[in-house]
């Protein structure tokens, strides 16, 4: 199906909008999903999930026999529907949803709120920084960038 | 009761509303799209006995999506109670928020739960801290599935870590009109942001949120998106004063002042294009007899659902346009140019 969007590229994502008080569905591509601020990392779930699979395992998921045992999933669906089963899907796929996860995070660490604990106070050593700094340079060069035409207050 | 959106908020002139929102799940029960109908009723019977033990318990209405027409549905997400993924399946789904609607939580949705905080004006901080004290009383008894290194476990493996997502709604009427928000969304995207129009470029509407959950605290996502906003803002003033300057700027909010006071009928497109002028008008100080909040409030009422709604009975477009134009002439006598 051709994205309702540009009407170039294959729809790979669907999104849901009220239009004149009315649920509307549109299938769009990956680009415009992102022009329109929809993209996520794995835009197009179906679709672009899978490739991104693909790449790491071929067109054979592995151990298609393998199930979650508390929620009956298996990794295919998983893949094909961009969704994980249960919280114990995360074990039980570990070593298949772990490239994945560090490719759509990088191999970051959890640095938030742990559950009936206070929200962890910002860290200057965080694993934010390579991130902070890009932030910042970005707020800096904003000027001529994503600020062109105006001075920073940085 | 007044709702969230009928108070003012700081930064209002650029800074429609601020948003947070937090995914949590159960450990024990599948995951919403792989639940079976008894586990759809223990995940609304627990999240109802854990709120049933908040401070603010009594405060909570409580919906059951099914039992709501299409209208009312399409009207909380109208009233950004929810999104429109969780009205387009309502089967076992469920919706808490309070009388004021600024603090609710939808179940069966995406994830088990979404906390959102809604506020008006830029108060990251205090929906962030609302957000957070709301999580930690449902997590005494509800014990949210969590690992270590994963943080929060969410349906979606986009959203692990503080499944959170922090927004701000801002008008950005002049740079809309420099025609740069195409390239400042672009250049959002690589910072791990993303701002998207929400009303179409009449109303000049956009959210502005973060994209990174994993690796960063809710603090700190917050404060950055905090301090690439407040640079947004600053581009917005300035591109702002200039169209100011220019007397067609003025002429158009004149315009468009006695198109809202007159029109006996009201397009929501039309609509959005006078709201956007008269609201740069109201900060400019060139209207008298009425606030930047008192129009955001009409800009809800008026969306088509929730016009439905109010009228008790099902409208057609045209009945929508025409009792649109009634509800914001009769809002507007005696506003007037200064």
């Amino acid at each position: 199906m051709l994205c309702q969007s540009c009407g170039e590229q294959t729809a790979t994502m669907r999104i849901k909008e009220i239009v004149n008080g009315r649920l509307t569905e549109y299938a769009i591509c990956a680009s415009c999903a992102r022009r329109l601020g929809y993209n996520t990392l794995l835009s197009g779930l179906g679709r672009g999930y899978g490739s991104m699979l693909s790449e790491f395992f071929g067109d054979q998921p592995p151990e298609p026999e393998k199930r979650c045992p508390q929620c009956g999933a298996s990794f295919e669906e998983i893949a094909r529907t961009g969704r994980v089963g249960c919280a114990l899907c995360y074990e039980t796929f570990e070593e298949e949803l772990m490239p994945l996860i560090q490719r759509l995070h990088g191999n970051e660490l959890h640095c938030g709120k742990f559950p009936g604990e206070n929200l962890p106070q910002p860290r200057l050593q965080s694993q934010m920084i390579p991130m902070r700094e890009m932030l910042e340079k970005a707020i800096r060069e904003g000027n001529k960038n994503l600020l062109k035409g105006g001075e920073s207050d940085a | 009761m007044h709702k969230w959106y009928e108070k003012a908020g700081p930064n209002s002139e650029t800074v429609l509303s601020c948003r947070v929102r937090l995914a949590r799940n159960f450990a024990d029960l599948p995951f919403p799209s792989k639940m079976s109908r008894s586990d759809l009723e223990r995940s609304r019977e627990r999240v109802k006995r854990a709120l049933s033990l908040c401070s603010r318990a009594q405060d909570y209405r409580y919906i059951l999506m099914e039992e709501m027409t299409e209208s009312e549905a399409v009207s909380f997400a109208e009233r950004q109670l929810c999104t429109p993924e969780f009205i387009a399946k309502t089967s076992g789904r469920a919706l808490f928020f309070t009388s004021d609607e600024g603090d609710s939580i939808t179940v069966n949705g995406a994830d088990h739960l979404r906390i959102q905080i809604l506020r008006t004006g830029n108060q990251l901080s205090e929906a962030l801290e609302t957000a957070d004290q709301l999580d930690t009383q449902l997590d005494r008894s509800l014990r949210f599935a969590f690992r270590r290194d994963l943080g929060y476990l969410t349906q979606s493996p986009m959203d692990l870590g503080t499944g959170m997502v922090a927004g701000l709604q801002l008008h950005l009427p002049a740079l809309e009109q420099l025609g740069e928000m195409d390239r400042i969304c672009t250049d959002l995207i690589g910072l791990g942001f993303v701002m998207r129009s929400l009303y179409g470029t009449d109303a000049a509407i956009y959210e502005m949120r973060n994209r990174i959950t994993l690796g960063i605290s809710e603090t700190e996502a917050v404060q950055n998106l905090s301090a690439l906003a407040k640079q947004v803002i600053m581009r917005e003033k300035r591109a702002r004063e200039e169209m100011l300057s220019q007397p067609q700027t003025q002429e158009k909010i004149r315009d468009r002042l006695s198109t809202l006071q007159t029109a006996r009928i009201l397009p929501q497109k039309v609509f959005f294009d006078c709201y956007s002028k008269i609201r740069v008008g109201i900060f400019a100080g060139l209207i008298r007899g009425l606030t930047a909040e008192q129009l955001d409030t009409l800009k809800i009422a008026v969306q088509p659902a929730t016009l439905t709604v109010q009228a008790g009975r099902e409208l057609d477009a045209k009945q929508c346009q025409i009792r649109r134009a009634q509800l914001i002439s009769t809002a507007l006598q005696g506003v007037r140019l200064c």
